[in-house]
């Protein structure tokens, strides 16, 4: 009887496993939830390779890494004002009236463009090409080009190597969060290059010693060389040239450069 | 007022802003020590389970939508233009000059463009009625300040309109309407136009009556210088204009003019006036300004000498002057204060003769008007502190309108052009104007073409929508005489016509003909283009005008100045004494009690109904928002049991000669005994073009009381009442005066703290001219005694940048502001300008009567009445004025910041007070401990939702706006470089930080690039929209590590105090002391009072 009462009333061993499941998955679910959350809404993991389809196949590959056009040819106004311009369809035109404006066809017929169709109706219209944004800050964060630009802070610092981006049009190299445009408005030294090479998104401070006289660059060669004493061949390091370049620049300090007021209004 | 119940004030406080405030009501006393008086949350607490579930509820699906926003936001196209004028940057804003015209005068404008948006209005800098600061910056009125949101609004007149009896109507084409007139070309046309100056619509005028004989042009403006034009008429023998030029006035003598207000040369006026008064610091002098008034105006409000009396007395007393100055014989029927203040007045205008302005205003009768001109003829003012200039030989308004009555009663108009305006709104009552158009629209052809679809289109056949002065070319003159010019600054919205080029397509013309030229010639030209090229080739003598040096000038600097041509040969001496004086009588009045007719400081006439802007705007006087209101002296009041708190009051009865008005009594301190004002333009039954029946309406729909409707012909501006009656019925009615009230913070507690000494700081700071040339301390009392109670450690460590400037968060700038008590003039400019800059939502009447305007910048109106109990106080009419722009100051050692959970307000290196909107989760905290009570917390989503619309979640209503988006046409007003709020959200002043920011990157860039000597900004490189618009310059923002900078220079000055000094929070704010004038000194020094 009194077997039967207990087989009955009493929990099964097996129940001594529950509570152990329970705490295990309370502590699983409290991480793994955020984990999953935080992860998932990372920018890191929304934002970095971001890659609309473009309006017009452009190649910044072709146009920027072997035609070796300047990035300020079409974006003229990145060191004038907050906004660094899609250039207009006129600039387009200025070479594409002439250049690839024809193709050849399976019949070796010549045909117009059709990767350059949408600039041509837009030519021919004066209606405007729809670009797509890729780098595509917040509403409420308010970044100015020309205040990074004039400064000495490369294109590539934001937007990598562009001039590596094909057909496939730009991508979002950068996760752009606030936390990783912190780490360069804590430590800006680690950005800052000569003014004339902004847009050279292949140079790094290495190649500093190879500067052509009567440049930008070569004056603040000297100018390092003399202040640290280096021989003509010393190698010039990033933080030498960013330390010096902040004073020249006139970079603020951090406490400005943290301000919520330098990038939010 | 009712009575003090407290028993704790019975002399009542020195300065208070209501006459609640005086009484020191519980509700007033509750307002002042909770920041948020109308937020009930026990209302919260007491809801129902099942309430309470729906909420959670609601927040449960709120917050899933929340997390699944974790992905990208809506995708964006960058759309460049095709091809980019020379020149252009996009996302610059660019700056044109253009002009705006209201009752026939332009006021020059500069107007910031954003990619092809206007959205910002300025004063024209280089224009002599709006220059400020040497030419540095332009003033720009409250409606010049607000034109942008009437551009802007959805609700403006989109197409044309036909009619066949007053019904919604049927669009119509433009072709299907010119058509239509020009089949039937009416032989009996008439043409009323509102008032203008434009050269180009004469012109129009000219050639329409040319092409079609037998047009007759009538003129009519509801609130006119009528009597002014007739009195100069008289007294020169001709029309003129007299151009007043304080700057060179010692005393100013104002008998119910409002110079400083809606005067058509007030920002002038207000400029040389403030000039004259901050020699105070400089030349140890100031000037004197007189005001005899029947009501209390902004001019009024700042004079040193003010007398309240009844529009007869006032002439009574302009009589007893002149007879002062030996031109009438002696008068009687004035009392023995009233002679007092005639003689002193006198003593001070005949020992600066040739040093001042007598000025009448335009409800004064015209003998008395003449009367006036013949004073200043004997004080040689004409040709000195006067300048004449010739005026339009146009017959008076009220002529006009009634031989246009008159005219369409007898049949004699088949056709009526109503070229703007709304007679049928604002003509006089006893016209009946609108059944005159009733009958002309059954029998022959009415067109009213209008920015908006008002009550006069819907009493006329055809409506045509017009295009607002920003999207359209025009001129017209300003008052000192010289010729503005209006360009477009964006393509039309919804089309439409201008005045001009309605009247040139009416008379057939069209680009080609017009200009001459082929029409694949013309392609880009408009109509309106077109004839004001016409007109101006003749101005500029140039045959090509559109590329003429001449005109590519006057396009630039938005006018060509007057021409130097003075009204007459006759020598200024002759002048002085050629007046012909008219002879005055006074007839028996028939009522007790006079009412008189005002123009209002936020609607003008009526015509800006429909803007939020400007009806949600305290009005400079009486601080009443959405409404009008009869405004009665509180002796009257008291006299017939009108009672009156903070959030409703009586409803009168007014009988003006058989047409009664019901309308809202609010007791207004400094409103003479025996006068009822009316102020007009408010009531408007049909002023946007949404349906007017429907919740929410159109913003101006039915708001307040149509004073029009009781003002006839035989008395525009004072009639006489028996006496109001109380309907017995109330009336709530939003008014900000008790809202945000500062209080010199727990008196008690710190007395306990740090001992007695430590004397308690007044916000109101004042003082005689004569005390304060004795002693410059003068108007801070005993403030310099303060021990600074200091409530938690200091957030710096102070390292001084340099002497005598602040020692911390100045890297590399210290920006500060200075508030000029002494100069400012309580217009609201600077209101109206901070909410288009900073993109400020409009809340809604419901929303001000709890508490939530969210105006960051507003002007506090203190009044200080003389007598000695509360009793005397409650009932003087003459109670001294100050006001006080109170923004937020920008503590360095804020209290604001301590209390925030979040950081979301924290100091940036160059000491501005940051508000950081993403990280503000909204517990108010901030505003609660805020002493300057400037924090603004954005409890709805105001800027999608209607502010006509009755919104109280809380009762159930269904919460609609989480749904609903910003109206397209509104976002494009929006201020790019600032952002928009969204609820749950804190905000306040930033200093205009967007400014800051432009200014120092650019002269930062400028500095690296070689092409300056140093980083640093200059003095007014960064100007705040405050600053830039005030008339007075009594706003000054600038740079506290610049030794030389205004800002500097004025916080060092001796009227430099900081408001609630006493809590040691080092506002970068500081105010400057009112001094007064006047004309006698008080016998005792003023005892020390603690407010």
């Amino acid at each position: 009887m009194a077997e039967k009462y207990t087989s009955k009333y009493v929990f099964p061993k097996t129940a001594n496993l529950v509570l152990p499941l329970l705490v295990l998955l309370v502590i699983g679910g409290a991480t793994y939830m955020p984990t999953v959350v935080g992860l998932g809404a990372s920018p890191e993991n929304i934002d970095v390779g971001y890659q609309p389809t473009q309006p017009v196949p452009y190649s910044h590959a072709l146009h920027v890494g072997q035609l070796g056009l300047d990035c300020k040819y079409c974006h003229t106004t990145v060191d004038k004002a907050a906004f660094a311009a899609i250039p207009p369809t006129q600039t387009c035109m200025n070479c594409h009236t002439n250049v690839r404006k024809t193709v050849k066809d399976a019949g070796n017929n010549e045909v117009r463009n059709p990767k350059l169709a949408p600039v041509f109706e837009s030519w021919e219209t004066g209606k405007s090409i729809a670009w797509v944004k890729v780098h595509d800050l917040p509403d409420y964060s308010y970044f100015n080009h020309s205040a990074h630009v004039n400064k000495g802070v490369s294109c590539i610092e934001c937007h990598g190597r562009v001039d590596h981006m094909g057909e496939d049009g730009v991508y979002q190299a950068k996760n752009l969060s606030m936390a990783w445009c912190l780490e360069c408005h804590r430590s800006p030294e680690k950005a800052l290059r000569p003014k004339d090479k902004v847009t050279d998104l292949a140079w790094t401070a290495e190649d500093l010693i190879k500067s052509e006289p009567g440049t930008e660059s070569f004056d603040i060669l000297k100018e390092l060389q003399d202040k640290h004493q280096l021989k003509p061949d010393d190698q010039v390091t990033q933080q030498m040239l960013g330390e010096h370049l902040k004073k020249k620049y006139g970079i603020r300090d951090t406490q400005f450069m943290t301000s919520c007021s330098t990038c939010h209004r | 007022m009712n009575e003090d119940k407290t028993g704790s004030m019975k002399t009542g406080q020195t300065y208070w802003q209501s006459l609640n405030e005086l009484a020191n009501t519980p509700a007033v006393r509750a307002a002042i020590e909770t920041e948020f008086p109308t937020y009930d949350p026990g209302a919260m607490v007491n809801t129902s389970r099942r309430k309470f579930l729906q909420f959670a509820g609601a927040s449960m699906a709120l917050a899933g939508v929340t997390l699944t926003g974790c992905r990208r936001w809506p995708k964006e196209n960058v759309v460049e233009q095709t091809s980019r004028p020379q020149g252009r940057i996009p996302g610059v804003p660019e700056q044109y000059a253009t002009a705006f015209e209201i009752g026939g005068y332009a006021q020059p404008l500069l107007v910031s463009t954003y990619d092809g948006r206007p959205i910002k209005v300025e004063g024209n800098p280089m224009h002599p009625l709006s220059a400020t600061f040497g030419g540095k910056l332009g003033a720009a009125t409250v409606f010049a300040q607000a034109s942008i949101l009437e551009m802007y609004d959805p609700e403006r007149s989109r197409t044309i309109v036909y009619r066949k009896a007053v019904d919604r109507g049927e669009a119509r084409s433009p072709e299907a309407f010119f058509s239509a007139f020009q089949a039937k070309p009416g032989s009996k046309i008439a043409i009323l136009t509102e008032s203008t100056s434009s050269p180009t619509t004469r012109d129009q005028l000219k050639r329409f009556a040319a092409k079609f004989a037998g047009t007759k042009v009538y003129e009519y403006e509801a609130v006119s210088g009528d009597n002014q034009y007739a009195a100069d008429k008289q007294t020169f023998g001709q029309p003129v204009r007299q151009v007043f030029d304080l700057s060179k006035a010692q005393i100013v003598v104002s008998f119910d003019a409002d110079l400083l207000g809606l005067h058509p040369y007030a920002l002038r006026h207000a400029n040389d006036w403030s000039k004259k008064r901050k020699t105070a610091d400089t030349d140890k002098t100031m000037n004197r300004m007189y005001v005899v008034e029947s009501h209390l105006t902004t001019t009024g409000t700042v004079a040193d000498e003010r007398f309240p009396a009844t529009v007869r007395i006032i002439e009574q007393m302009v009589l007893q002057l002149a007879h002062k100055a030996g031109l009438e014989s002696a008068q009687g029927g004035l009392d023995e204060r009233q002679v007092a203040f005639i003689d002193k007045m006198w003593k001070d205008l005949e020992a600066n003769a040739g040093k001042v302005i007598v000025a009448g205003g335009p409800n004064l009768r015209p003998d008395v008007l003449g009367i006036i001109n013949a004073i200043n003829g004997k004080l040689r003012a004409i040709g000195a502190t006067i300048n004449l200039r010739p005026e339009p030989d146009r017959g008076t308004h009220i002529e006009q309108i009634r031989a246009l009555v008159d005219s369409m009663n007898a049949g004699g108009v088949d056709t009526l052009i109503i070229l703007g305006g709304n007679p049928v709104y604002d003509a006089p009552a006893d016209l009946n104007f609108g059944g005159a158009l009733a009958s002309v629209s059954g029998k022959g052809t009415t067109i009213h073409p209008s920015l908006y679809d008002n009550e006069t289109s819907h009493a006329c056949q055809w409506h045509v929508n017009r295009a607002h002065y920003l999207e359209s070319w025009g001129d017209s003159e300003s008052f000192d005489g010289s010729v503005c010019l209006q360009q477009p600054m964006i393509r039309p919205l919804f089309n439409g016509y201008t005045p001009a080029s309605f009247l040139a397509a009416m008379a057939g013309e069209t680009v080609e003909t017009v200009t001459g030229l082929k029409a694949d010639e013309v392609k880009e030209v408009a109509l309106d283009q077109a004839v004001l090229y016409r007109v101006w080739s003749g101005i500029t003598g140039e045959k090509f005008v559109a590329t003429s040096p001449a005109f590519r000038k006057a396009l630039h600097d938005g006018f060509i100045p007057a021409a130097k041509h003075p009204v007459d040969e006759i020598t200024r001496q002759d002048w002085n004494n050629a007046i012909k004086k008219p002879t005055v009588s006074f007839s028996q009045a028939t009522g007790e009690y006079e009412v008189r007719f005002a123009a209002d400081y936020s609607m003008y006439d009526g015509r800006f109904a429909n803007n939020g802007w400007l009806q949600e705007l305290p009005d400079a006087v009486t601080k009443i928002s959405w409404d009008n209101a009869a405004l009665i002296s509180h002796v009257d009041a008291e006299k017939f049991g009108i009672y009156q708190d903070d959030y409703s009051t009586d409803m009168i009865e007014l009988d003006l000669g058989g047409q009664k008005i019901q309308i809202a009594a609010y007791v207004m301190p400094g409103q003479p005994k025996g006068v009822i004002t009316l102020p007009l333009g408010f009531g408007r039954s049909r002023a946007g073009a949404i349906l007017l029946t429907e919740n929410p309406g159109s913003i101006g729909y039915q708001v307040g009381f149509n004073t029009y409707a009781v003002r006839s012909t035989n008395n525009l501006w004072v009639a006489n009442v028996a006496k109001p009656v109380k309907t017995g019925k109330r009336y709530q009615i939003a008014t900000t005066q008790t809202h945000h009230i500062i209080e010199p913070v727990g008196y008690e507690i710190r007395e306990d703290r740090v001992g007695k000494q430590s004397q308690g700081g007044k916000i109101v700071h004042e003082s005689t001219l004569a005390a304060y040339l004795q002693n410059a301390t003068a108007p801070h009392k005993k403030a310099h005694n303060l021990i600074p109670l200091q409530l938690f450690p200091e957030p710096y460590k102070p390292g001084a940048k340099r002497e005598g400037g602040p020692d911390a968060f100045n890297s590399p700038h210290a920006w500060g502001m200075a508030m000029d008590m002494n100069a400012c003039i309580g217009c609201n400019a600077c209101v109206v300008a901070c909410q288009a800059e900073n993109n400020i939502p409009i809340v809604g009447k419901d929303m001000v009567m709890m508490n939530r305007e969210m105006h960051w910048l507003r002007i506090d109106r203190y009044f200080k009445a003389s007598g000695e109990d509360y009793h005397a106080k409650i009932n003087d009419d003459n109670p001294q004025v100050t006001y006080q722009p109170m923004t937020c100051v920008h503590c360095e050692n804020a209290p604001c910041e301590q209390v925030c959970p979040v950081a979301a307000t924290v100091h940036d290196s160059e000491g501005l007070n940051t508000m950081v909107y993403n990280r503000c989760i909204g517990t108010r905290y901030c505003a609660n401990n805020c002493p300057y009570k400037i924090r603004k917390f954005n409890y709805l989503d105001y800027q999608s939702k209607h502010p006509r619309e009755h919104y109280f979640p809380w009762l159930g209503i269904p919460d609609t706006q989480q749904k609903e988006s910003v109206d397209k046409i509104r976002a494009l007003a929006f201020n790019p470089d600032v952002t928009v709020r969204m609820r749950g959200v804190m905000e306040k002043c930033t200093y205009c930080v967007q400014r800051i920011k432009h200014a120092s990157i650019d002269r930062r860039n400028e500095w690296v690039n070689g092409q300056r000597s140093k980083p640093e900004v200059d003095d007014f490189d960064v100007v705040t929209a405050c600053q830039e618009t005030c008339p007075t310059e009594a706003i000054v923002f600038g740079d506290l590590n610049d030794p030389n900078s205004a800002v500097t220079k004025l916080h060092q000055g001796a009227r430099a105090y900081q408001v609630l000094q006493e809590l040691n929070n080092r506002p970068r704010t500081h105010h400057l002391a009112k001094i007064r004038n006047p004309a006698e000194e008080p016998v005792a020094i003023e005892k020390e009072e603690v407010h």
